[in-house]
């Protein structure tokens, strides 16, 4: 189907560019509660992503362009989901940019063997050694924990010429650990995703969040309380939400960083400025976003639109250096 | 009957999931089939661009085996038999399944439902649609000169689906509508941004917006540079419908999820049948209640909506739940069985979940309020089921002095506190009922169409 995809956008004359991916996904998921294991599911797929940009004129006459995007499913007609996206990319008109043309693709390892070849018996492994880790802890339980073993296969072939193909795993895994008795528990809920099962460092994890379960047996409710405030470890992502795929939403970095944000008019942050509108002391801040990270959770090889993986200096010394950008807002 | 306008691949797999079933049920004690599309649609229009794009949609097949114990499901992307019927076999092949239990496949039932709307989406072309986001979009813009931009976002969600097992055979098709302005303003001050929605089951008609809506959110968002910090403390707080909503969605809506319940993460658990709150507090989870975000006829594991009162007078009555967790307590079914799509699986989650009218008139409620805040917009809440603990962030508030709500106004809001203490708290309920449609996640993920909402609240609580 990806040929015969690829064959009927060559032959359409209305689109400037062109983009299409093939995504094949294989999941195996373990849901456990306190009596055993509550289910047990496994779910393929395999759909067909198409992105058309079309070169349009305004009503002022200039040269404008529109993108549009459509999905297929295995079997669906190829004919009426290319028409689709070719209207969308010609109703709206704005600035003209491109796709990105071939280029090398850098190696990045996003594979984790064990989790490729057999997903149910590694994820049925992982919850009994939950299970005995938390089992090993004195006073706290483990009642809830889930697990996806996840699969992808990409490849994208675009309009100028690019045709590369990646495959990753990974891992996301959850677990609740409970302290206390009846109308007295605490509880720590935790949840991590890694491309290979040896980067959950799991025996150290469960301890250390049966430890929060036990601490906050103890805890109080915070005082209102102004002033300094220290952020470490896993924290400062949470606390800047640097991470849109889980909360939905964009933190204060992703978004000030953000070429849309900037083009949108919704980031006043200057390149060559510094990002704190007062005098700040302290370390200076310094920011990086990489997808070259091996076995990275953001990790890959190219993105959606075809860019190679790359690292960027965003912060420098408190001074703005870059925008994250996809094409079309660098252009 | 009604157009369910199926894709044909769909329709075709649906006449044999009868078969299907009962293949299932030979060798597990409970077989279902769901077949589930969920597709999206969404405009933006903005100062400096506009974009009309499909949201990937997710179609696929859900098979399930039950024995009681363990759910075993075999999801696979589309439609096509050949892939099904193999999905079929897999998850029959080596699967020990227990025989001891009976488990309940509910009442006959058979059926086919349409959302109904004035103004269906799908009568209009796409063409029509960004030249009505077009003409929000210059009626905002223009509005004062502190602007710096404004967005307006549509998005159109169909979920289209079908259920088989042994005593029922559904099908429907949901439409969604919701469209959102965002507008943000800058002066020597900074820069603010608010946002005002419609959204429902239903078409266009829900998506009219009046002269007064609009001038009101502009009016806002150039208040908000001048809003101020609010000092940390003990409060009388008056809560628009859509702050009563966020909390009682993240106490007893979330709180009340059974499958919470099983996995002992939830305190309400402890307290069926007990007093949680005032004698004013009535809470409901209603997918039956018409033209609202989380409305639909049946839910992902086939059971008919209907509504479920979770807390009555103050008395906590009874959680809402999907089949495992139904199974596992030995508690009736409510229509509450939802998954993201088909390739997730699927959680005792919330619908329209609201805090029911009372008999004060709003104004008779703010003018007992000698010094307090009125919390009018929400941004977002936490649930704490076991803790119990309230935290819903607001955008901003407004000063009430002497009866009347005042120009000052605060910015952000922090709502939190012991649940139980804050239900006790209220003391008047509005006449009034509201509802704010949005996404659902069960902790971080597993996000489904809600709606929450219910009356203006006069209560205590800690804001800072």
């Amino acid at each position: 189907m990806f040929d015969s995809i690829v064959k009927s956008l060559k032959a359409r004359k209305d689109l400037k560019a062109w983009t299409v991916r093939q995504v094949d996904t294989k999941s195996t998921q373990l849901y456990a509660v306190p009596s055993g294991v509550e289910a047990v599911r496994q779910v393929v797929g395999e759909r067909y992503i198409v992105e058309v940009l079309r070169e349009n004129r305004s009503p002022e006459g200039e040269i404008t362009c529109g993108s549009g995007i459509v999905t297929l499913l295995p079997g669906e007609d190829i004919g009426p989901a290319l028409d689709t996206a070719a209207l969308m990319a010609s109703l709206v008109h704005n600035p003209t940019y491109g796709i990105p043309g071939p280029s090398p693709i850098p190696e990045v390892p996003l594979v984790d063997g064990q989790l490729q070849r057999e997903p149910h018996a590694a994820l049925e492994d992982l919850h009994t050694q939950l299970r005995q880790s938390v089992g090993e802890i004195a006073g706290v339980r483990l009642t809830a924990a889930e697990m996806d073993a996840h699969e992808e296969t990409t490849r994208l072939v675009n309009s100028r010429g690019m045709d590369a193909e990646q495959t990753l795993t990974s891992l996301a895994i959850e677990w609740v650990t409970i302290a206390g008795t009846r109308g007295q528990e605490t509880e720590t809920f935790i949840e991590f995703t890694r491309r290979r099962i040896g980067d959950l460092a799991l025996a150290q994890q469960t301890k250390r969040f049966a430890q929060y379960a036990l601490d906050l047996q103890q805890a109080g409710p915070a005082p209102s309380y102004t002033g300094p405030v220290m952020l470490r470890g896993a924290l400062m992502p949470a606390f800047f939400e640097c991470d849109a795929t889980k909360t939905g939403r964009l933190g204060a970095l992703q978004s000030l960083t953000g070429a849309v944000f900037k083009y949108n008019q919704m980031s006043n942050w200057e390149l060559g400025k510094s990002v704190f509108r007062v005098d700040v002391t302290g370390d200076p801040l310094t920011l990086y976003a990489t997808r070259c990270l091996p076995f990275g959770q953001y990790s890959n090889r190219f993105d959606e639109e075809g860019l190679p993986a790359q690292r960027v200096l965003l912060i420098k010394d408190n001074v703005l250096q870059n925008f994250t950008a996809n094409q079309r807002y660098a252009e | 009957m009604p157009d369910l306008n199926l894709p044909d691949a769909m329709a075709e797999l649906r006449g044999s999931l009868g078969t299907l079933v009962q293949r299932i049920e030979q060798t597990a004690p409970y077989g279902a089939a769901l077949l589930s599309t969920r597709k999206s649609f969404r405009i933006t229009v903005d100062n400096r661009e506009e974009r009309v794009i499909e949201i990937p949609p997710s179609m696929g097949t859900v098979l399930t085996a039950f024995d009681g114990k363990t759910v075993h499901e075999k999801a696979v992307g589309g439609f096509d038999r050949r892939q099904v019927e193999r999905g079929e076999r897999e998850l029959l092949s080596g699967v020990p399944f227990s025989n001891g239990k009976v488990i309940d496949p509910g009442p006959e039932r058979k059926g086919e439902f349409v959302t109904a709307a004035e103004i269906p989406a799908s009568h209009l072309t796409i063409q029509e649609k960004l030249e009505r986001c077009r003409e929000i979009h210059r009626r905002v813009r223009s509005k004062d000169p502190r602007i710096v931009n404004v967005r307006i976002l549509y998005n159109e969600f169909t979920d289209q689906s079908v259920f088989r097992n042994r005593t029922a055979d559904l099908a429907q098709r949901v439409e969604r509508l919701v469209l959102y302005i965002f507008v943000f303003v800058q002066d020597e001050r900074g820069m603010r941004y608010n946002w005002f929605g419609h959204s429902g089951t239903g078409g266009w008609e829900l998506l009219t917006f009046s002269e007064e809506e609009l001038q009101n959110l502009v009016d806002k968002t150039v208040a908000l540079l001048g809003a101020e910090r609010i000092e940390p403390g003990e409060y009388t707080v008056v809560t628009a419908p859509g702050v009563t909503g966020t909390i009682v969605h993240e106490s007893f809506g979330h709180g009340v999820e059974t499958d919470m319940f099983v996995k002992e993460r939830a305190r309400a658990a402890q307290f069926i049948e007990q007093v949680v709150g005032s004698p004013l507090v009535n809470i409901w989870d209603d997918p039956s209640f018409p033209g609202v975000m989380g409305s639909y006829f049946f839910d992902d594991e086939g059971m008919l909506a209907s509504p479920t009162q979770i807390v009555e007078n103050g008395v906590f009555q009874r959680g809402i739940t999907d089949l495992y967790s139904a199974t596992q307590l030995g508690i009736p079914r409510s229509a509450n069985g939802r998954r993201q799509d088909y390739s997730r699986k699927a959680y005792a989650r919330m619908s329209n979940t609201y805090f029911a009218s009372g008999i004060t008139p709003v104004e008779d409620l703010i003018s007992q309020v000698d010094r307090g805040i009125y919390v009018d917009k929400w941004s977002s809440g936490m649930e704490d089921p076991q803790g119990w603990g309230i935290q819903v962030t607001c955008h901003y508030g407004h000063e009430i002095r002497s009866g009347k709500v005042t120009g000052r106004m605060f910015a952000p809001i922090a709502i939190s506190g012991y649940l139980p203490e804050v239900l006790q708290s209220i003391s008047a309920v509005g006449t009034d009922m509201k509802f704010d449609g949005g996404s659902c996640g069960k902790g971080h993920k597993e996000m489904v169409r809600v709606s929450s909402g219910g009356a203006t609240l006069l209560l205590k609580a800690r804001l800072g």
